[in-house]
């Protein structure tokens, strides 16, 4: 992956996560982040920290942008979503607004 | 072995902090604060976006949306304000230059403080029928920078005097007009008509008046004709060039009315110069240009019309007398043919063929027939 497309995320703990911008781009916050005139912080680095994100729900995050542009292509499949995650998981995407 | 047990559900304690206390509040909000002001002083780089974005998130979450949503008029109404002090201290020209830069600022500014607040704009605004931030900022903007007391003339007046400069035949800053009026569309084509629209329709009508008067009295019919299309054409490329479409009409129906409508019968009549005298004289290109001019207005070409038909009437009564003294009536024929083939190009060529005209035409001949 070629470093100009893609964004690192930053966990609470600290753990990274390198994705292509597309994926992260599904979340509309990260999107408008990324294109806010102005140049913010994390437009200029990009990176992006999330002091009040896991790196688990980082990590499920992450995986849910993957499956998603999969499944705007054409590919249905399920989203395997661990219960114990669920509530956390629902107050990131609402954060993220994905 | 039993199977796997059952997973147990393990609710985690809310990692957010739910701390409904005001002085939290009263916390975040002087940091979005703050970096409202970065915002707007140019110094946004430092500022992080995801931070102001929790902020202003968490801010929503635990019911402070309506503070947010106070404190953000306020602060973004108290810029306004010092804006404003600073484009009326411009000099002369250059006020508009100052007034277009502070309008991109403030749109960048919009735009960003609009990302921050986005949680915001999605959720308690909707809830509370308010306005949308961008929205809001326009507003703010028509509120105290378009409409404050020593710029709102200003504004205007220089707007037209730069308008009649270029109908002088100066040459103005085009691109700066349409940024300029391109902000009065974008703030509202209320704010547009009103401020600007109305009374620069007033001021050129005032302005067409006097030329037509001045020409009228000294130029003849082709020559006015020729000088009313040069202005009609004038008007309809500035409209592209840097007015709202929608005032092509309303300005080419004030040339029409003070230009053509006003003195259609003096033109017609003159004397030596007028309608009759065209087509005496083949005028090809004249009556083509009247008649491109007068359809535009009302009554013109009913007008034209029935003075060409009277006249025909005049040729006819013509031939007979003058064939009652000649007694030859293949010349009377000839004659009464060469003009109509003179009338049908005429109708054709410059007339583009007009039906009603056609028509006008042939009844004539026929009466004398």
């Amino acid at each position: 992956m070629k470093k100009e497309d893609t964004v690192k995320l930053i966990s609470a703990e600290g753990m990274e996560f390198v994705i292509d911008k597309e994926a992260a781009m599904v979340s509309q916050t990260i999107r408008n982040m990324l294109t806010s005139p102005g140049g913010f912080a994390e437009a200029e680095h990009g990176e992006v920290t999330f002091p009040e994100i896991s790196a688990v729900i980082l990590e499920k995050i992450c995986q849910y942008f993957y499956w998603s542009l999969q499944y705007a292509r054409g590919k249905e499949t399920e989203f395997h979503i661990e219960p114990e995650l669920t509530l956390e998981l629902m107050m990131a995407a609402n954060y993220l607004h994905t | 072995m039993s199977n796997q047990k059952k997973r147990n559900f393990h609710i985690e304690a809310f990692k957010h902090r739910v701390v409904v206390d005001p002085k939290y509040a009263e916390k975040i909000w002087s940091i979005l604060e703050h970096a409202i002001h970065e915002i707007y002083n140019h110094n946004a780089s430092g500022l992080s976006f995801e931070e102001l974005y929790r902020n202003a998130y968490n801010m929503v979450l635990h019911k402070f949306g309506e503070k947010l949503y106070s404190g953000l008029v306020t602060t973004m109404t108290a810029h306004l304000k010092e804006i404003s002090k600073s484009i009326e201290a411009a000099q002369g020209g250059l006020f508009l230059e100052e007034l277009n830069r502070k309008w991109n600022d403030h749109n960048k500014a919009l735009q960003m403080i609009r990302d921050i607040l986005m949680y915001m704009d999605r959720t308690y605004i909707p809830n509370t029928h308010k306005t949308p931030v961008h929205e809001l900022g326009l507003n703010l903007w028509r509120d105290n920078v378009i409409h404050s007391s020593k710029i709102q003339s200003r504004l205007l007046s220089m707007l037209l005097e730069l308008i009649h400069r270029e109908r002088t035949g100066e040459v103005i800053d085009r691109g700066l007009m349409r940024n300029i009026i391109k902000m009065l569309m974008d703030i509202g084509s209320s704010v547009y008509q009103e401020d600007f629209e109305k009374p620069f329709l007033e001021v050129s009508a005032e302005f067409y008046r006097r030329e037509s008067q001045k020409f009228i009295e000294c130029c003849d019919t082709g020559d006015y004709l020729k000088k009313a299309e040069i202005r009609l054409n004038e008007e309809i490329e500035r409209v592209t060039h840097f007015l709202d479409v929608k005032s092509e009409v309303n300005i080419t129906n004030v040339v029409e009315k003070e230009m053509i409508a006003n003195h259609m019968m003096r033109l017609i009549h003159m004397e030596n110069y007028g309608l009759v005298n065209m087509f005496l004289d083949d005028k090809y290109e004249d009556l083509e240009r009247m008649y491109n001019l007068f359809r535009r207005v009302p009554n013109g070409l009913s007008i034209t019309r029935d003075v060409m038909t009277s006249h025909l009437r005049e040729i006819g009564k013509q031939l007979v007398t003058d064939a009652e003294k000649l007694k030859d009536p293949v010349e009377f024929v000839q004659r009464l043919l060469d003009e109509k083939d003179k009338y049908d190009n005429i109708i054709n060529q410059a007339f583009c063929n007009d039906k009603t005209f056609q028509n006008a035409l042939n009844s004539s001949f026929e009466y004398l027939t």
